[in-house]
């Protein structure tokens, strides 16, 4: 583990200043955040058992994210109960200060967390450079304050942690079999979060694959008796009793709970859609993440190389399922909102890119690296003002969430220009 | 050292990254800054070829969608009722133009319902133009041209499963 450096101190005055200005947004701009869509269901587990008692509740979203605003949820019902006891229902006042102040603390989390990742992988400065890209150059801002009842933040955050938590058992032998049961544990949280999300453990299981005997290696040491049995302990925890409330729920310990949804077009994918419509598309609300994927082809120039073959395979796992899913614009919500989820695992190919880029520069001298910088300095703040200018414009009605046209975009673009 | 195992790993690389940074990125992600701003002028979507201002259905009913994509419009309907994908009769798609011109008629190619009609805004109400039988792949009515700035489609048959998909639209308009 690196020790602090200035970069580190950097890193947490940027982050507290987000942390400020996202505690403000909440406080004065946003004025509720539970009943967004999906986001209300994810949250109905905590009315539901602590008030209403209602123990046979079921919907098709697993309890994960409830879990993670549960702590929040009971300083709110105690708050409630001791400063206004006739407004006990769940629902406003501090209940929804409490979901928006968990999704900052997840994200606050997830942002350490995935620092210490990179910092492991590439010098201080590039993983400060590439925490700083994804904070403003993505959304996950706007789902860890205004769509914190979402599943997305806190997945963030335990893709994070899995990552961290992977790095760690082979830095630390002799906290091996902790970090393990760690391990399994977010990974469980990961599968009650979002089912299909359980996905993620390749990243775990294909670590140093394509690196000849290490990654026989690397799977010895996972199936080993120093982590296996600690990795199912772990798991069990979380997902044992979201099994056991299906169980008692609907008669089954396992449960497809979208089996009345399908995949509408496999035959036909929505992959242009997907990335690269005005309605939706990944790359065209987020444009900053192209880099990411340009920087699949340099991990292997880098101590990210471990990961080469993981982060392709999850961006093409998420954009499969959601252009054959019949929703593949995932509701009235801000852009391709499941790519977030992936977020961690595309930090590595972003650092790498940006690690790689850095080195490149620096090998340049006078004129010559004057104009490099410039270019890649353009592209990259416009990319990141594309993003900023359109969550603006969505939050300022120009934007459709649903389905947004490029007009809708073009004001949003030139509002500030 | 992050980068590279060995020396000789090393030169390799330098040079196949001199090349990298030096154009292909470069390049990538200027034509892609590009690409962004045509796309965001508009440049890029059909509508823009064809003076379509807007697309209109009941996009803020639940459940019914108009969109503009890469290939002008898609009109969803009733999706939400899983496992039924049916669009709804009276579903509506209101084509906007850019200003008022003399149209006589429209070619759609898509996916669509067993019966639409086509309206055309005379300033005051909707005119009937023309009603087109389900035809495989595309969908073309032509009429006797009128001044108008919207175009109003509307299902007036439609049977189990069939859907309305909007792949690309094309105004013909008189000479």
């Amino acid at each position: 583990m690196k020790t602090n450096d200035r970069y580190y101190f950097y890193f947490k005055l940027a982050l507290v200043t987000v942390a400020a200005a996202m505690v403000l947004y909440e406080l004065f701009y946003c004025d509720h955040f539970i009943g967004y869509m999906d986001g209300k269901y994810y949250y109905q587990y905590l009315p539901e058992f602590f008030i209403e008692r209602n123990f046979s509740f079921y919907v098709k979203f697993p309890m994960g994210t409830a879990l993670c605003e549960l702590p929040f949820f009971l300083v709110a019902h105690l708050l409630t109960l001791w400063l206004s006891p006739g407004n006990v229902t769940g629902y406003g006042g501090f209940y929804e200060y409490a979901v928006g102040f968990c999704g900052i603390f997840f994200f606050l989390v997830g942002c350490v967390l995935l620092f210490k990742v990179l910092r492991e992988l590439f010098e201080s400065k590039n993983a400060l450079f590439t925490m700083l890209l994804l904070i403003v150059g993505t959304p996950l801002g706007l789902y860890a304050t205004k769509y914190a009842s979402f599943s997305h933040v806190y997945t963030f955050a335990m893709g994070s942690a899995l990552l961290f938590f992977i790095l760690r058992m082979d830095a630390d032998p002799k906290r091996e079999m902790g970090y393990a049961f760690l391990t399994g544990l977010v990974a469980g949280w990961i599968f009650i979060l979002r089912n299909v999300n359980i996905v993620f453990l390749l990243i775990y299981l294909l670590y140093d694959f394509g690196s000849g005997r290490r990654w026989t290696d690397h799977l010895a040491k996972v199936f080993s008796l120093r982590r296996l049995p600690f990795h199912i302990i772990g798991g069990l925890v979380l997902v044992l009793p979201q099994c056991l409330y299906w169980k008692r729920t609907t008669g089954s310990f396992l449960l497809n709970t979208y089996a009345d949804e399908r995949f509408a077009y496999l035959g036909e994918p929505k992959i242009l859609e997907v990335l690269f419509s005005d309605a939706k598309g990944y790359f065209i609300f987020t444009p900053l993440m192209i880099l990411a994927v340009l920087g699949w082809f340099f991990m292997r120039r880098t101590k990210a190389k471990s990961f080469r073959f993981g982060v392709p395979l999850l961006f093409f796992y998420i954009l499969c399922i959601t252009s054959t899913w019949w929703c593949w614009w995932l509701g009235g919500v801000y852009s391709i909102r499941v790519f977030l989820d992936i977020l961690p695992f595309m930090a590595l190919s972003l650092g790498a890119f940006m690690a790689c880029l850095d080195y490149w520069i620096r090998q340049k001298s006078g004129m010559e690296k004057r104009v490099y910088t410039g270019i890649y300095v353009i592209c990259i703040l416009f990319f990141v003002y594309v993003n900023l200018a359109l969550l603006a414009g969505a939050q300022r009605g120009i934007v459709n969430e649903t389905f947004s046209n490029w007009w809708e975009l073009r004001r949003a673009i030139f509002h500030w220009i | 050292m992050t980068f590279w195992e060995n020396d000789l790993m090393k030169e390799k690389q330098i040079q196949q990254d001199k090349s990298v940074f030096n154009y292909m990125v470069p390049a990538i992600l200027l034509g892609f800054a590009i690409f962004l701003l045509l796309k965001f002028d508009g440049v890029l979507d059909p509508s823009h070829r064809n003076h379509i201002r807007n697309f209109e259905s009941d996009r803020d009913q639940e459940n019914l969608y108009a969109m503009t994509d890469d290939n002008a419009a898609t009109v969803w309907g009733d999706l939400s009722f899983w496992g039924e994908d049916t669009v709804p009769e009276d579903t509506t798609l209101t084509v906007y133009l850019d200003s008022v011109r003399p149209v006589r008629g429209i070619w759609m190619l898509g996916t669509f319902p067993s019966e639409l009609s086509f309206y055309g805004w005379t300033g005051e109400k909707w005119q009937l133009l023309a009603v087109r039988e389900k035809t495989p792949n595309n969908c073309e009515a032509s009429f006797k041209p009128m001044e108008t700035d919207r175009i109003k489609i509307e299902v007036t048959k439609s049977e189990e499963g069939q859907r309305w998909e909007v792949g690309e639209i094309d105004i013909y308009e008189n000479e």
